[in-house]
Protein backbone atom coordinates (compact mmCIF):
# COMPACT_ATOMS: atom_id res chain seq x y z
CA UNK A 1 0.00 0.00 0.00
CA UNK A 2 2.86 2.35 0.73
CA UNK A 3 5.98 2.49 -1.37
CA UNK A 4 9.12 1.75 0.58
CA UNK A 5 12.26 3.78 0.13
CA UNK A 6 13.97 0.87 -1.69
CA UNK A 7 11.06 0.50 -4.11
CA UNK A 8 10.98 4.14 -4.97
CA UNK A 9 14.60 5.22 -4.97
CA UNK A 10 18.04 3.95 -5.83
CA UNK A 11 20.32 5.31 -3.13
CA UNK A 12 23.79 6.25 -4.37
CA UNK A 13 25.35 7.03 -1.03
CA UNK A 14 25.36 8.94 2.18
CA UNK A 15 26.37 12.56 1.67
CA UNK A 16 25.88 14.13 5.06
CA UNK A 17 25.29 13.07 8.62
CA UNK A 18 24.68 15.18 11.67
CA UNK A 19 22.67 15.54 14.84
CA UNK A 20 19.55 16.08 12.68
CA UNK A 21 19.93 12.74 10.86
CA UNK A 22 21.31 11.59 7.53
CA UNK A 23 21.16 12.83 3.93
CA UNK A 24 21.50 10.45 0.98
CA UNK A 25 21.95 11.12 -2.69
CA UNK A 26 19.62 9.08 -4.85
CA UNK A 27 17.88 8.70 -8.17
CA UNK A 28 14.36 7.50 -8.78
CA UNK A 29 14.15 3.71 -8.93
CA UNK A 30 13.15 3.84 -12.59
CA UNK A 31 16.31 5.82 -13.38
CA UNK A 32 18.63 3.26 -11.82
CA UNK A 33 19.48 1.54 -15.06
CA UNK A 34 20.09 4.79 -16.87
CA UNK A 35 22.34 5.90 -14.04
CA UNK A 36 24.40 2.70 -14.17
CA UNK A 37 24.79 3.10 -17.90
CA UNK A 38 25.92 6.71 -17.79
CA UNK A 39 27.78 6.67 -14.51
CA UNK A 40 30.97 7.82 -16.19
CA UNK A 41 29.45 10.06 -18.80
CA UNK A 42 29.33 13.57 -17.37
CA UNK A 43 27.30 15.01 -20.22
CA UNK A 44 24.55 12.41 -19.82
CA UNK A 45 24.65 12.54 -16.03
CA UNK A 46 24.06 16.26 -16.02
CA UNK A 47 20.74 15.64 -17.74
CA UNK A 48 19.55 13.24 -15.05
CA UNK A 49 17.39 14.13 -12.07
CA UNK A 50 19.09 13.54 -8.76
CA UNK A 51 17.45 13.70 -5.39
CA UNK A 52 18.55 14.36 -1.83
CA UNK A 53 16.77 12.16 0.68
CA UNK A 54 16.83 13.43 4.21
CA UNK A 55 16.12 11.00 7.00
CA UNK A 56 15.64 12.95 10.23
CA UNK A 57 16.64 11.09 13.35
CA UNK A 58 13.67 9.42 14.99
CA UNK A 59 12.49 10.63 18.35
CA UNK A 60 12.52 8.22 21.20
CA UNK A 61 10.37 5.13 20.79
CA UNK A 62 6.79 6.04 21.56
CA UNK A 63 7.05 9.70 20.64
CA UNK A 64 5.96 9.37 17.07
CA UNK A 65 7.33 11.66 14.42
CA UNK A 66 10.30 13.84 15.18
CA UNK A 67 9.01 17.31 16.00
CA UNK A 68 11.65 19.13 13.94
CA UNK A 69 10.81 17.00 10.92
CA UNK A 70 7.09 17.70 11.33
CA UNK A 71 7.86 21.40 11.52
CA UNK A 72 10.11 21.26 8.45
CA UNK A 73 7.44 19.45 6.44
CA UNK A 74 4.68 21.78 7.64
CA UNK A 75 6.62 24.89 6.62
CA UNK A 76 8.08 23.58 3.37
CA UNK A 77 4.68 22.37 2.19
CA UNK A 78 3.73 26.06 2.22
CA UNK A 79 7.04 27.66 1.18
CA UNK A 80 8.59 25.21 -1.23
CA UNK A 81 7.13 26.83 -4.33
CA UNK A 82 9.52 29.78 -4.16
CA UNK A 83 12.50 29.58 -6.50
CA UNK A 84 15.03 30.33 -3.77
CA UNK A 85 13.68 27.83 -1.27
CA UNK A 86 14.72 24.20 -1.45
CA UNK A 87 12.13 22.10 -3.31
CA UNK A 88 10.45 19.39 -1.26
CA UNK A 89 9.30 16.88 -3.87
CA UNK A 90 7.83 14.24 -1.68
CA UNK A 91 7.55 12.79 1.80
CA UNK A 92 7.85 9.04 2.14
CA UNK A 93 6.57 7.22 5.21
CA UNK A 94 8.03 3.96 6.40
CA UNK A 95 6.08 2.63 9.37
CA UNK A 96 7.96 -0.68 9.35
CA UNK A 97 11.65 -1.30 9.85
CA UNK A 98 14.31 -0.89 12.49
CA UNK A 99 14.33 1.98 14.96
CA UNK A 100 16.77 3.80 12.68
CA UNK A 101 15.18 3.18 9.28
CA UNK A 102 11.48 3.59 9.96
CA UNK A 103 9.84 6.97 10.02
CA UNK A 104 9.75 9.94 7.71
CA UNK A 105 11.90 10.60 4.66
CA UNK A 106 11.99 13.99 2.97
CA UNK A 107 12.78 13.96 -0.74
CA UNK A 108 14.34 17.12 -2.20
CA UNK A 109 15.70 18.15 -5.56
CA UNK A 110 19.41 17.54 -5.51
CA UNK A 111 21.52 20.69 -5.22
CA UNK A 112 25.10 20.12 -6.30
CA UNK A 113 26.85 22.72 -4.16
CA UNK A 114 26.81 24.03 -0.64
CA UNK A 115 27.98 27.60 -0.26
CA UNK A 116 30.39 26.52 2.48
CA UNK A 117 32.03 24.04 0.10
CA UNK A 118 32.46 26.70 -2.55
CA UNK A 119 34.05 29.04 -0.04
CA UNK A 120 36.26 26.30 1.33
CA UNK A 121 37.43 25.44 -2.15
CA UNK A 122 38.37 29.03 -2.77
CA UNK A 123 40.29 29.11 0.51
CA UNK A 124 42.04 25.77 0.06
CA UNK A 125 43.20 26.61 -3.42
CA UNK A 126 44.42 30.02 -2.29
CA UNK A 127 42.05 31.66 -4.72
CA UNK A 128 40.74 35.18 -4.43
CA UNK A 129 37.26 35.53 -2.94
CA UNK A 130 34.37 35.08 -5.36
CA UNK A 131 34.02 37.98 -7.80
CA UNK A 132 31.69 40.88 -7.25
CA UNK A 133 29.13 39.67 -9.79
CA UNK A 134 28.92 36.28 -8.15
CA UNK A 135 28.64 37.73 -4.66
CA UNK A 136 25.93 40.06 -5.86
CA UNK A 137 23.98 37.26 -7.50
CA UNK A 138 24.22 34.94 -4.52
CA UNK A 139 23.32 37.64 -2.01
CA UNK A 140 20.41 38.86 -4.08
CA UNK A 141 18.99 35.37 -4.30
CA UNK A 142 19.42 34.66 -0.60
CA UNK A 143 17.73 37.95 0.22
CA UNK A 144 14.95 37.15 -2.20
CA UNK A 145 14.32 33.83 -0.45
CA UNK A 146 14.55 35.28 3.04
CA UNK A 147 12.25 38.13 2.14
CA UNK A 148 9.68 35.55 1.05
CA UNK A 149 10.10 33.57 4.27
CA UNK A 150 9.83 36.69 6.41
CA UNK A 151 6.75 37.89 4.56
CA UNK A 152 5.21 34.61 5.57
CA UNK A 153 6.03 35.36 9.20
CA UNK A 154 8.60 32.63 9.41
CA UNK A 155 12.11 32.95 10.77
CA UNK A 156 14.73 30.43 9.68
CA UNK A 157 16.95 30.48 12.77
CA UNK A 158 19.81 28.48 11.26
CA UNK A 159 21.22 30.47 8.35
CA UNK A 160 24.84 29.66 7.56
CA UNK A 161 26.80 28.82 4.41
CA UNK A 162 26.18 25.08 4.75
CA UNK A 163 22.44 25.70 4.56
CA UNK A 164 22.73 27.76 1.40
CA UNK A 165 22.67 25.43 -1.58
CA UNK A 166 23.41 26.17 -5.21
CA UNK A 167 22.03 24.15 -8.07
CA UNK A 168 24.43 22.38 -10.43
CA UNK A 169 24.22 22.01 -14.22
CA UNK A 170 20.66 21.68 -15.44
CA UNK A 171 17.59 23.84 -15.74
CA UNK A 172 18.27 25.74 -12.56
CA UNK A 173 22.04 26.06 -12.90
CA UNK A 174 23.40 28.61 -10.44
CA UNK A 175 20.16 29.10 -8.56
CA UNK A 176 20.45 29.59 -4.81
CA UNK A 177 18.24 27.50 -2.53
CA UNK A 178 17.81 28.10 1.16
CA UNK A 179 17.66 24.76 2.95
CA UNK A 180 17.11 23.15 6.34
CA UNK A 181 13.93 24.38 7.96
CA UNK A 182 14.26 22.12 11.00
CA UNK A 183 14.80 25.14 13.25
CA UNK A 184 12.43 27.49 11.44
CA UNK A 185 9.30 28.77 13.12
CA UNK A 186 6.12 30.61 12.40
CA UNK A 187 6.26 33.69 14.59
CA UNK A 188 2.80 35.13 14.23
CA UNK A 189 0.90 34.58 17.46
CA UNK A 190 3.20 31.92 18.87
CA UNK A 191 1.58 29.72 21.51
CA UNK A 192 4.96 29.15 23.11
CA UNK A 193 7.63 31.77 23.66
CA UNK A 194 10.49 31.48 21.17
CA UNK A 195 13.26 31.40 23.74
CA UNK A 196 11.85 28.15 25.15
CA UNK A 197 13.13 26.42 22.03
CA UNK A 198 16.64 26.81 23.44
CA UNK A 199 19.76 27.87 21.60
CA UNK A 200 19.29 28.74 17.95
CA UNK A 201 21.72 29.53 15.11
CA UNK A 202 25.28 28.19 14.86
CA UNK A 203 27.51 30.30 17.06
CA UNK A 204 29.51 32.10 14.29
CA UNK A 205 26.26 33.36 12.75
CA UNK A 206 24.43 34.05 16.01
CA UNK A 207 23.14 37.59 16.47
CA UNK A 208 24.29 39.68 19.47
CA UNK A 209 20.80 39.76 21.02
CA UNK A 210 20.79 35.96 21.10
CA UNK A 211 24.31 35.88 22.54
CA UNK A 212 23.08 38.18 25.28
CA UNK A 213 20.20 35.86 26.12
CA UNK A 214 17.29 37.84 24.63
CA UNK A 215 13.95 36.25 25.39
CA UNK A 216 12.26 38.05 22.53
CA UNK A 217 13.85 38.06 19.14
CA UNK A 218 12.67 38.36 15.59
CA UNK A 219 13.51 38.36 11.89
CA UNK A 220 16.56 40.46 12.68
CA UNK A 221 18.45 37.36 13.80
CA UNK A 222 18.25 36.01 10.25
CA UNK A 223 19.49 39.36 8.93
CA UNK A 224 22.52 39.23 11.20
CA UNK A 225 23.37 35.77 9.91
CA UNK A 226 22.98 37.04 6.35
CA UNK A 227 25.35 39.89 7.10
CA UNK A 228 27.92 37.37 8.31
CA UNK A 229 27.45 35.35 5.13
CA UNK A 230 27.84 38.48 2.99
CA UNK A 231 31.09 39.30 4.74
CA UNK A 232 32.29 35.74 4.30
CA UNK A 233 31.59 35.93 0.57
CA UNK A 234 33.58 39.15 0.27
CA UNK A 235 36.59 38.01 2.26
CA UNK A 236 36.55 34.24 1.85
CA UNK A 237 36.70 33.77 5.64
CA UNK A 238 34.00 33.53 8.29
CA UNK A 239 33.90 36.96 9.87
CA UNK A 240 33.41 36.14 13.56
CA UNK A 241 34.99 32.79 14.34
CA UNK A 242 34.38 32.58 18.05
CA UNK A 243 35.33 29.52 20.00
CA UNK A 244 32.15 27.83 21.17
CA UNK A 245 31.76 27.11 24.86
CA UNK A 246 29.98 23.76 24.78
CA UNK A 247 28.66 23.88 28.33
CA UNK A 248 24.90 24.16 28.57
CA UNK A 249 23.70 27.75 28.90
CA UNK A 250 27.26 29.03 28.66
CA UNK A 251 27.89 32.67 27.85
CA UNK A 252 29.63 32.64 24.46
CA UNK A 253 32.21 35.13 25.59
CA UNK A 254 34.70 34.56 22.80
CA UNK A 255 32.04 35.07 20.12
CA UNK A 256 30.86 38.25 21.83
CA UNK A 257 34.42 39.57 22.08
CA UNK A 258 35.07 38.89 18.41
CA UNK A 259 31.97 40.81 17.38
CA UNK A 260 32.35 43.78 19.69
CA UNK A 261 36.03 44.11 18.91
CA UNK A 262 34.90 45.01 15.40
CA UNK A 263 31.65 46.86 15.83
CA UNK A 264 32.42 48.29 19.25
CA UNK A 265 30.61 47.41 22.45
CA UNK A 266 27.12 48.82 22.19
CA UNK A 267 25.96 51.23 24.87
CA UNK A 268 22.52 51.93 26.26
CA UNK A 269 22.49 55.02 23.99
CA UNK A 270 23.00 52.94 20.82
CA UNK A 271 20.64 50.21 21.83
CA UNK A 272 17.96 51.12 24.29
CA UNK A 273 16.87 47.82 25.73
CA UNK A 274 20.36 46.39 25.94
CA UNK A 275 20.54 46.85 29.69
CA UNK A 276 17.50 44.62 30.09
CA UNK A 277 19.08 41.65 28.34
CA UNK A 278 19.87 38.81 30.76
CA UNK A 279 23.63 38.72 30.06
CA UNK A 280 24.14 42.47 29.92
CA UNK A 281 25.84 42.83 33.29
CA UNK A 282 28.47 40.25 32.41
CA UNK A 283 29.05 41.88 29.05
CA UNK A 284 29.22 45.38 30.48
CA UNK A 285 32.08 44.19 32.65
CA UNK A 286 34.14 42.93 29.70
CA UNK A 287 36.95 45.11 28.47
CA UNK A 288 36.88 44.92 24.69
CA UNK A 289 39.13 47.21 22.64
CA UNK A 290 37.80 48.07 19.20
CA UNK A 291 39.81 46.96 16.20
CA UNK A 292 39.41 47.51 12.52
CA UNK A 293 37.71 44.70 10.62
CA UNK A 294 39.73 44.34 7.43
CA UNK B 1 -7.31 41.10 3.53
CA UNK B 2 -4.65 38.52 2.86
CA UNK B 3 -1.80 40.69 4.04
CA UNK B 4 -3.11 40.36 7.58
CA UNK B 5 -2.74 36.62 7.60
CA UNK B 6 0.10 34.55 8.88
CA UNK B 7 1.15 33.58 5.42
CA UNK B 8 -0.44 34.24 2.10
CA UNK B 9 -3.74 32.43 2.41
CA UNK B 10 -4.48 32.43 -1.31
CA UNK B 11 -1.30 30.44 -2.00
CA UNK B 12 -1.56 28.20 1.05
CA UNK B 13 -2.34 24.49 0.95
CA UNK B 14 -5.42 25.32 3.02
CA UNK B 15 -6.79 27.44 0.16
CA UNK B 16 -5.47 25.52 -2.83
CA UNK B 17 -6.03 21.94 -1.67
CA UNK B 18 -8.44 21.89 1.23
CA UNK B 19 -11.35 24.08 0.25
CA UNK B 20 -13.83 21.65 -1.20
CA UNK B 21 -16.81 22.25 -3.38
CA UNK B 22 -19.79 20.28 -2.10
CA UNK B 23 -21.16 20.10 -5.64
CA UNK B 24 -18.16 18.14 -6.91
CA UNK B 25 -18.35 15.43 -4.29
CA UNK B 26 -20.48 13.00 -6.27
CA UNK B 27 -17.69 12.77 -8.80
CA UNK B 28 -15.01 12.09 -6.23
CA UNK B 29 -14.41 8.33 -5.91
CA UNK B 30 -12.82 8.63 -2.46
CA UNK B 31 -15.76 10.59 -1.09
CA UNK B 32 -18.18 8.16 -2.67
CA UNK B 33 -16.35 5.26 -1.07
CA UNK B 34 -16.40 6.97 2.32
CA UNK B 35 -20.15 7.48 2.06
CA UNK B 36 -20.73 3.87 1.03
CA UNK B 37 -18.67 2.51 3.90
CA UNK B 38 -20.48 4.70 6.40
CA UNK B 39 -23.72 3.28 5.06
CA UNK B 40 -22.39 -0.26 5.43
CA UNK B 41 -22.26 0.23 9.18
CA UNK B 42 -25.77 1.70 9.08
CA UNK B 43 -24.89 5.28 9.89
CA UNK B 44 -27.53 7.69 8.63
CA UNK B 45 -26.64 11.21 7.51
CA UNK B 46 -28.26 12.50 10.66
CA UNK B 47 -26.15 10.20 12.82
CA UNK B 48 -23.00 11.20 10.98
CA UNK B 49 -23.79 14.83 11.72
CA UNK B 50 -24.22 14.01 15.40
CA UNK B 51 -21.09 11.89 15.48
CA UNK B 52 -19.17 14.79 13.97
CA UNK B 53 -20.47 17.11 16.70
CA UNK B 54 -19.51 14.54 19.30
CA UNK B 55 -16.02 14.33 17.81
CA UNK B 56 -15.51 18.04 18.19
CA UNK B 57 -16.66 17.94 21.81
CA UNK B 58 -14.46 14.90 22.40
CA UNK B 59 -11.33 16.67 21.09
CA UNK B 60 -12.11 19.71 23.27
CA UNK B 61 -12.50 17.55 26.35
CA UNK B 62 -9.31 15.70 25.52
CA UNK B 63 -7.44 18.95 25.00
CA UNK B 64 -8.66 20.38 28.30
CA UNK B 65 -7.82 17.24 30.25
CA UNK B 66 -5.34 17.94 33.00
CA UNK B 67 -2.82 15.50 31.54
CA UNK B 68 -2.74 17.48 28.33
CA UNK B 69 -4.08 21.00 28.74
CA UNK B 70 -3.49 22.65 25.40
CA UNK B 71 -4.61 26.02 24.10
CA UNK B 72 -7.78 26.47 22.07
CA UNK B 73 -5.85 26.86 18.81
CA UNK B 74 -4.34 23.39 19.18
CA UNK B 75 -7.83 21.97 19.68
CA UNK B 76 -9.09 23.89 16.64
CA UNK B 77 -6.21 22.70 14.46
CA UNK B 78 -6.77 19.13 15.59
CA UNK B 79 -10.46 19.41 14.73
CA UNK B 80 -9.60 20.62 11.23
CA UNK B 81 -7.25 17.62 10.83
CA UNK B 82 -10.09 15.38 11.88
CA UNK B 83 -12.52 16.95 9.40
CA UNK B 84 -9.96 16.56 6.62
CA UNK B 85 -9.20 12.97 7.59
CA UNK B 86 -12.85 11.92 7.49
CA UNK B 87 -13.37 13.69 4.20
CA UNK B 88 -11.73 10.70 2.50
CA UNK B 89 -12.15 8.02 5.16
CA UNK B 90 -15.02 6.23 6.83
CA UNK B 91 -15.85 5.53 10.44
CA UNK B 92 -15.85 1.89 9.49
CA UNK B 93 -12.10 1.82 8.90
CA UNK B 94 -10.86 4.19 11.58
CA UNK B 95 -12.32 4.66 15.04
CA UNK B 96 -13.02 8.36 15.59
CA UNK B 97 -11.66 8.41 19.14
CA UNK B 98 -8.29 7.08 18.00
CA UNK B 99 -8.11 9.60 15.17
CA UNK B 100 -9.21 12.41 17.51
CA UNK B 101 -6.41 11.62 19.96
CA UNK B 102 -3.91 11.33 17.12
CA UNK B 103 -5.04 14.60 15.58
CA UNK B 104 -4.53 16.37 18.89
CA UNK B 105 -1.13 14.72 19.28
CA UNK B 106 0.04 15.85 15.83
CA UNK B 107 -1.54 19.32 16.10
CA UNK B 108 0.28 19.89 19.38
CA UNK B 109 3.59 19.28 17.59
CA UNK B 110 2.72 21.57 14.71
CA UNK B 111 1.50 24.32 17.02
CA UNK B 112 4.74 24.11 19.00
CA UNK B 113 3.22 22.86 22.23
CA UNK B 114 3.81 19.11 22.15
CA UNK B 115 1.89 16.96 24.62
CA UNK B 116 3.26 13.75 26.00
CA UNK B 117 0.46 12.31 28.12
CA UNK B 118 -2.17 11.91 25.46
CA UNK B 119 -2.70 8.26 26.36
CA UNK B 120 -3.53 9.00 30.01
CA UNK B 121 -5.90 11.75 28.93
CA UNK B 122 -7.68 9.44 26.53
CA UNK B 123 -7.91 6.70 29.12
CA UNK B 124 -9.35 9.03 31.71
CA UNK B 125 -11.90 10.47 29.31
CA UNK B 126 -13.00 6.98 28.28
CA UNK B 127 -13.28 5.81 31.87
CA UNK B 128 -15.33 8.77 33.02
CA UNK B 129 -17.58 9.27 30.01
CA UNK B 130 -17.36 6.34 27.61
CA UNK B 131 -16.63 3.24 29.67
CA UNK B 132 -17.59 0.92 26.81
CA UNK B 133 -14.94 2.33 24.51
CA UNK B 134 -11.62 0.66 23.97
CA UNK B 135 -8.65 2.64 25.14
CA UNK B 136 -5.57 2.97 23.02
CA UNK B 137 -1.89 2.93 23.88
CA UNK B 138 0.87 5.07 22.45
CA UNK B 139 1.70 2.43 19.85
CA UNK B 140 -1.78 2.81 18.37
CA UNK B 141 -1.43 6.56 18.29
CA UNK B 142 2.02 6.45 16.73
CA UNK B 143 0.70 4.05 14.08
CA UNK B 144 -2.31 6.22 13.42
CA UNK B 145 -0.03 9.25 13.08
CA UNK B 146 1.28 7.72 9.83
CA UNK B 147 -2.22 7.42 8.43
CA UNK B 148 -3.19 10.89 9.54
CA UNK B 149 -0.07 12.52 8.07
CA UNK B 150 -0.61 10.76 4.79
CA UNK B 151 -4.30 11.55 4.59
CA UNK B 152 -3.57 15.18 5.32
CA UNK B 153 -1.24 15.06 2.32
CA UNK B 154 1.37 16.48 4.71
CA UNK B 155 -0.47 19.80 4.72
CA UNK B 156 -0.24 20.69 8.37
CA UNK B 157 -0.55 24.47 8.53
CA UNK B 158 -4.12 25.51 9.04
CA UNK B 159 -5.74 28.95 9.02
CA UNK B 160 -8.34 29.86 11.63
CA UNK B 161 -10.92 32.65 11.75
CA UNK B 162 -9.90 33.92 15.22
CA UNK B 163 -7.44 36.62 14.32
CA UNK B 164 -9.52 38.02 11.51
CA UNK B 165 -12.63 38.01 13.63
CA UNK B 166 -10.76 40.11 16.13
CA UNK B 167 -9.70 42.59 13.43
CA UNK B 168 -13.19 42.76 11.95
CA UNK B 169 -14.76 43.28 15.37
CA UNK B 170 -12.49 46.26 15.86
CA UNK B 171 -13.28 47.54 12.39
CA UNK B 172 -17.03 47.21 13.02
CA UNK B 173 -16.63 48.77 16.48
CA UNK B 174 -18.05 45.68 18.11
CA UNK B 175 -15.22 45.07 20.57
CA UNK B 176 -17.76 44.55 23.33
CA UNK B 177 -19.04 41.40 21.59
CA UNK B 178 -15.69 39.70 21.07
CA UNK B 179 -16.42 37.09 23.68
CA UNK B 180 -19.63 36.02 21.93
CA UNK B 181 -17.83 35.88 18.60
CA UNK B 182 -15.13 33.69 20.10
CA UNK B 183 -17.75 31.31 21.39
CA UNK B 184 -19.41 31.08 17.98
CA UNK B 185 -16.09 30.33 16.29
CA UNK B 186 -15.38 27.56 18.77
CA UNK B 187 -18.82 26.13 18.07
CA UNK B 188 -18.27 26.39 14.32
CA UNK B 189 -15.76 23.55 14.58
CA UNK B 190 -18.64 21.19 15.27
CA UNK B 191 -19.44 21.45 11.59
CA UNK B 192 -17.24 20.89 8.57
CA UNK B 193 -17.31 24.60 7.68
CA UNK B 194 -13.51 24.61 7.47
CA UNK B 195 -13.70 22.26 4.48
CA UNK B 196 -16.01 24.49 2.48
CA UNK B 197 -15.45 28.11 3.48
CA UNK B 198 -12.28 30.16 3.85
CA UNK B 199 -11.64 31.45 7.37
CA UNK B 200 -12.29 35.11 6.54
CA UNK B 201 -15.80 34.26 5.30
CA UNK B 202 -16.48 32.34 8.51
CA UNK B 203 -15.09 35.33 10.43
CA UNK B 204 -17.44 37.80 8.72
CA UNK B 205 -20.42 35.51 9.28
CA UNK B 206 -19.49 35.22 12.94
CA UNK B 207 -19.02 38.99 13.39
CA UNK B 208 -22.52 39.60 12.06
CA UNK B 209 -24.03 36.91 14.26
CA UNK B 210 -22.25 38.13 17.37
CA UNK B 211 -23.40 41.67 16.56
CA UNK B 212 -26.98 40.54 16.02
CA UNK B 213 -26.93 38.65 19.32
CA UNK B 214 -26.15 41.93 21.08
CA UNK B 215 -28.64 43.89 18.91
CA UNK B 216 -26.09 45.66 16.73
CA UNK B 217 -26.83 46.10 13.07
CA UNK B 218 -23.82 45.29 10.86
CA UNK B 219 -25.30 45.79 7.39
CA UNK B 220 -23.54 49.13 6.89
CA UNK B 221 -20.21 47.65 8.00
CA UNK B 222 -20.63 44.75 5.59
CA UNK B 223 -21.01 47.23 2.73
CA UNK B 224 -17.55 48.61 3.47
CA UNK B 225 -15.92 45.25 2.67
CA UNK B 226 -14.78 44.32 -0.79
CA UNK B 227 -15.21 40.75 -1.97
CA UNK B 228 -13.75 38.64 -4.70
CA UNK B 229 -16.38 37.74 -7.28
CA UNK B 230 -19.44 36.53 -5.45
CA UNK B 231 -17.65 35.36 -2.32
CA UNK B 232 -20.07 37.30 -0.13
CA UNK B 233 -22.83 34.88 -1.11
CA UNK B 234 -21.21 32.32 1.15
CA UNK B 235 -21.78 34.41 4.28
CA UNK B 236 -25.52 33.71 4.68
CA UNK B 237 -24.81 30.03 3.93
CA UNK B 238 -22.40 29.86 6.85
CA UNK B 239 -24.87 31.67 9.09
CA UNK B 240 -27.68 29.34 8.14
CA UNK B 241 -25.58 26.32 9.03
CA UNK B 242 -24.56 27.80 12.34
CA UNK B 243 -28.18 28.67 13.18
CA UNK B 244 -29.24 25.14 12.37
CA UNK B 245 -26.51 23.89 14.69
CA UNK B 246 -27.81 26.06 17.52
CA UNK B 247 -31.46 25.27 16.92
CA UNK B 248 -31.35 21.54 16.37
CA UNK B 249 -28.11 20.25 17.82
CA UNK B 250 -27.27 22.34 20.83
CA UNK B 251 -27.88 19.43 23.11
CA UNK B 252 -27.10 15.83 22.28
CA UNK B 253 -28.14 13.09 24.68
CA UNK B 254 -25.31 10.96 25.95
CA UNK B 255 -27.32 7.80 25.24
CA UNK B 256 -27.90 8.85 21.71
CA UNK B 257 -24.17 9.27 21.06
CA UNK B 258 -23.50 5.98 22.79
CA UNK B 259 -25.97 4.33 20.46
CA UNK B 260 -24.19 5.80 17.44
CA UNK B 261 -20.76 4.81 18.77
CA UNK B 262 -22.05 1.26 19.19
CA UNK B 263 -22.39 1.05 15.44
CA UNK B 264 -18.76 1.99 14.90
CA UNK B 265 -16.43 -1.03 14.91
CA UNK B 266 -14.28 -0.94 18.04
CA UNK B 267 -11.32 -2.73 16.53
CA UNK B 268 -11.16 -1.46 13.05
CA UNK B 269 -8.02 -3.02 11.65
CA UNK B 270 -6.13 0.21 11.25
CA UNK B 271 -6.20 1.03 7.60
CA UNK B 272 -6.67 -2.52 6.37
CA UNK B 273 -9.49 -2.59 3.92
CA UNK B 274 -9.35 1.15 3.68
CA UNK B 275 -9.22 2.51 0.20
CA UNK B 276 -5.73 2.23 -1.24
CA UNK B 277 -4.25 4.93 0.90
CA UNK B 278 -3.03 7.60 -1.40
CA UNK B 279 0.40 6.75 -2.65
CA UNK B 280 2.66 9.77 -2.74
CA UNK B 281 2.51 11.62 -6.04
CA UNK B 282 5.13 10.53 -8.54
CA UNK B 283 8.37 12.40 -8.21
CA UNK B 284 8.29 14.87 -11.01
CA UNK B 285 11.20 16.56 -12.64
CA UNK B 286 11.76 20.20 -11.78
CA UNK B 287 10.49 23.00 -13.96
Amino acid sequence: MRRSIEDSFHVLGKVNEGTFGVVYKAVKAEDKEKYERFKHNAAELSKMTFLAIKKPKNSREGEGFNKDAVREIALLKELSRHQNIVTLRDVVLCPEGSAATKGLYLVFDWAEFELCEILKNHRDKGMKPPGERMVKSIMWQILNGISYIHHNWIIHRDLKPSNILIMGKGQEYGRVKIADFGMARLIQQPLRALHLDGVVVTVWYRAPELLMGAKHYSKAIDMWALGCIFCELMTNTPVFQGKEDKQPKALQEDQIRKIFRVIGKPTAQDWQQITELPEWNKIAALNIPVRCLL
Amino acid sequence: MSSQMAANFWLSSHCTEWLKNAKDEDNNPEVRQRKEKNREIMLSDEEIKKLRIHMSTFISQLGRNLHVKVRQRVISTATVYLARFYYHNSYKDFHPHLIAATALYLASKVEESPVSHIVSALKELHQTKWPKEESYDIRDIVDAEYFLMEELRFNLIVFHPYRQTELYMKDAKLESCVHTAWQIINDSYRLDLCLYYPPHIIAIAVVQMAGAYHNYDTTEWLKTLKFRDGHEKAIPEVQEKLLELYEDYSHLEHDEIMHILDKVPRHPPLGKGASPVMSPPPVSTPG
